[in-house]
């Protein structure tokens, strides 16, 4: 048998190696570093490769040559290779260091993230409950509630995003005055404000979730009712939108799952359009105004911790839709 | 869940109800863009000036309309002999707003740093530095005359603002990040991406009774200016139309119309700040043959060109190369290839012995100036000139023009300066590379003992480069704003509206 502690390690080991959430969980993080790490040298390489730096637009037209060489040097010097690691190891130690300007990254990130990470978790919670009920529903019956589904998803999937904003700015700010048209009022200056400020951009952001998701929602269920477990149910009584529900609900856990993710992640690449008509300073807006001002520093932090996040977004979907998955755990 | 849905009906109803009133003591403007740096000392952006010049900010005098100096931070200033020394009386009574006394060694310290960080500055005083000579003075002298310096401290983009020594001292990458000035109002926050909110410094030196001595009531008086970064043209005019901004920024011109009719709406500004110029490469076969330049010139339809930029308004065609806010620098006339004539046009071409290679417009996506590039390539088709553009977005252009292989002319905006030599392109280092001649000419015209001997000066080399065509402008550009019809007292300074005295009617 040996030493305790040894013959301890080895059962532990075991218990990782053979342990099917474990062995995921070692398998995402991994594909998480790998993501950052290639998403890191593409961002480097892109700006490298870019023309133009932070002193051609920080500095006035009036200033010499000599001033922005010797502007850009007191940035960014040494060899690429030097600058990426410089880079990396301080995305990693959680220092990321100046913007252009020589304002601290880290905590104009937070405030930014803060914003979007509202207005996205939001959105998606808001579309996830209205395309479950609406699908569940729509999914009984072939009748008006289908056909309203399908025309509604169909609509807001062929508007842009800035069109829908621009509509709904017209209709609740305009018109019935009940929003603001835009800005960012703080939690802390006045909770309704800040409520009635992100109403409309979570409403927009929801809007184009729930074309996606309503769709597929339905499919899933619809197809759900034809199963032999539906038929049992049905034999024991259900029927309409609680045999719908009761055949699909555990089935749907890993799509819903997977599907709010999707949203979530797709949330922050897709805020930047609905943050600039609406004026708030979130990650999106952030990210716009800093690669086009060359701010090689500040973009490369927000697309890490973009990646990042979304990264865990997709890891934690993956949990959720193994846990919730019997077929799964049992897989090795 | 039917519990539920009430309270969040009641709770979004509720929320919609908070619309933000229309607070006496505040003003929120939106303006277009967003400064790269709040250091106005290095960056000359037109939205960073506007927030924090005059505001946060002061200089030692001020040039008034009639060009006499307006003392502000400083009570005299006398020329030495031969105009070769500057010395400036400074007061006494100034705070910044760290509540730290301002005296010689910050004056010194941050006019030190304006010649450090601007080329043309310390080239016009061929190196010199202030120092102080005690006594609440600071001094300087040089090579050359002086006559017209007090008019670059006064005037110039890059401004000589007075910054508190901590603030200098505490730079982080070559900029000043604590925003510590003596002006009339504090810089109480910035956040990047969203605003910049300033609040009235209660305790502001003597001028303050004159600022806030424009109303019988202090109560009138605004205490709070809220800057918000709006880069969305549409935001911004629905946002003044609801009441969610008092005043916004960059006004389009297809607005005007619309907001000349609205009565609860004010516009501002129809002055010129800055120029359209369209830069030859003087060191690209073609940039370089003055016959073709002027060829293009006559090739062009100013007002069609500025018009596909710009719309029906918000600009004057006008080839001079200073804008109406330097009337002394202002010729009457315009030059000669100024109007369009397509046969001459075609003549110079064979003349100038075009072979029919591409020529290359660089260009820029800011602003609408592809657009202008566009334009330029239609009409130069009109006269058999092939063209090709090289379209960047505005960092990328500024990087590119560098490159001398790469363009034969680039587009771009200048904002306006208030003597000829400041203009950037024709300065003989910058890309574009005028001839030296004509540089030392456009130097020459700050070696002036006065205004109005500068002024002569300009009129002849202005000719002189009308002629020899190393840069077109074909237009000037106004930089409209649009107010709350109820805010009164905002002025318009150097093209940049000042809230300081802005108050609202009763």
């Amino acid at each position: 048998m040996g030493c305790p502690i040894s013959g301890l390690l080895i059962i532990k080991s075991e218990a990782i190696v053979y342990n099917p959430l474990m062995k995921r969980v070692l398998i995402r993080l991994l594909s998480v570093f790998i993501t950052l790490f290639v998403l890191s040298l593409m961002v480097f390489l892109m700006i490298e490769g870019s023309l133009g730096d932070s002193s051609s637009l920080l500095l006035s037209e009036d200033a010499g040559e000599r001033e922005i060489e010797l502007y850009s040097q007191m940035r960014e010097s040494g060899p690429f290779f030097v600058r990426y690691l410089s880079f990396l190891a301080s995305f990693f130690s959680f220092d990321l260091g100046y913007s252009a300007n020589g304002l601290l990254i880290a905590p104009m990130i937070l405030s930014a993230l803060r914003i979007t990470l509202f207005i996205s978790f939001s959105s998606v919670l808001i579309s996830l409950v209205i395309s479950l009920l609406w699908s569940l529903f729509a999914s009984v019956r072939d009748g008006f509630s289908y056909r309203a589904l399908e025309a509604f998803s169909i609509f807001i999937s062929s508007l842009p995003s800035f069109v829908i904003s621009l509509f709904l700015i017209l209709v609740f700010s305009l018109k019935l005055r009940w929003f603001p048209t835009s800005g960012y009022v703080r939690i802390g200056d006045s909770f309704l404000g800040f409520l009635g400020s992100l109403f409309l951009p979570i409403l927009v952001l929801a809007l184009m979730h729930m074309s996606l998701m309503l769709r597929v929602f339905r499919s899933s269920f619809r197809s759900n009712l034809g199963s032999s477990y539906s038929l049992v149910l049905r034999s024991e009584g259900a029927k309409g939108v609680r045999l719908s529900f009761l055949t699909s609900f555990r089935e749907s856990i890993p799509l819903i799952a997977s599907l709010s993710a999707d949203s979530l992640a797709s949330s922050f690449s897709g805020s930047a359009v609905v943050e600039s008509i609406f004026a708030l300073p979130g990650v999106g807006s952030l990210l716009v105004s800093a690669s086009l001002s060359r701010d090689f520093r500040l973009t490369g932090s927000i697309l890490m911790v973009v990646a990042f996040l979304s990264s865990i977004f997709y890891l934690l979907s993956e949990f959720v839709a193994f846990l919730s998955d019997p077929r799964e755990r049992r897989a090795r | 869940m039917k519990r539920i849905l009430p309270f969040l009906f009641a709770l979004i109803l509720l929320a919609s109800c908070d619309r933000v009133s229309h607070d006496e003591g505040l003003v929120r403007i939106a303006l277009s863009s967003e400064p790269p740096t709040l250091d106005i000392m290095i960056n000359p952006s037109l939205s960073g000036r506007l927030m924090l010049l005059r505001n946060v900010y002061e200089r030692l005098f001020e040039i008034d309309e009639s060009g006499e100096m307006d003392m502000v931070l400083s009570e005299s200033v006398e020329f030495g002999e031969d105009k070769r020394s500057l010395s400036i009386k400074l007061r006494e009574d100034v705070y910044f707003h760290d509540g730290s006394k301002m005296d010689e060694e910050d004056v010194v310290l941050s006019l030190n740093r304006w010649l450090d960080k601007y080329k043309t500055a310390s080239d016009y005083v061929h190196g010199a530095r202030f120092y102080s000579i005690g006594d609440y003075s600071v001094e300087i002298d040089s090579e050359g005359s002086l006559a017209l310096f007090p008019y670059f401290m006064a005037s110039s983009s890059q401004s000589a603002v007075i910054m508190s020594r901590e603030s200098i001292e505490n730079e982080n990458l070559g900029l000043v990040v604590d925003i510590v000035g003596t002006g009339p109002f504090k810089l109480e926050s910035y956040s990047k991406g969203e605003k910049a909110v300033l609040t009235r410094n209660m305790s502001y030196y003597g001028t303050n009774d004159e600022i806030l001595g424009i109303s019988d009531s202090q109560d009138d008086i605004v205490s709070r200016l809220e800057y918000y970064f709006v880069p969305e043209a549409l935001t911004r005019r629905i946002g003044l139309e609801s009441g969610a901004y008092d005043a916004i920024g960059d006004v389009m011109s297809y607005d005007v119309a619309a907001f000349e009719d609205n009565e609860n709406i004010a516009l501002l500004g129809e002055e010129e700040t800055g120029s359209i110029a369209l830069v030859f490469n003087k060191r690209s076969s073609l940039g370089s043959n003055s016959l073709f330049r002027k060829a293009v010139s006559l090739s062009l339809d100013f007002d069609a060109l500025m018009k596909s930029c710009y719309g029906e308004s918000g600009y004057v065609v006008d080839s001079n190369y200073m804008d109406s806010t330097e009337p002394l620098f202002r010729l009457s006339g315009d030059s000669i290839y100024s109007e369009r004539d397509l046969e001459r046009a075609k003549s110079l071409i064979k003349e100038s012995g075009y072979n029919g290679e591409s020529f290359r417009i660089l260009t820029s996506n800011l602003s609408n100036m592809d657009k202008i590039a566009v334009y330029m390539k239609s009409a130069l088709q009109e006269v058999g000139v092939e063209s090709e553009i090289i379209m960047l977005d505005w960092a990328g252009m500024l990087e590119a023009r560098k490159d001398e292989s790469l363009w034969d002319i680039y587009i771009s905006a200048f904002t306006s300066v208030p003597l000829p030599s400041m203009k950037s392109y024709l300065m003989e280092d910058f890309p574009g590379w005028i001839d030296r001649n004509d540089a030392e000419r456009v130097e020459e015209v700050l070696n002036s003992d006065s205004l109005e001997e500068a002024s002569l000066k300009w009129s002849e080399v202005q000719r002189a480069l009308w002629e020899s065509l190393p840069v077109i402008v074909p237009g000037h550009y106004t930089t409209v704003y649009a107010l709350d019809s109820s805010l009164d007292g905002v002025e318009m300074i150097d093209g940049m509206p000042d809230f300081r005295s802005s108050h609202y009617k009763k």
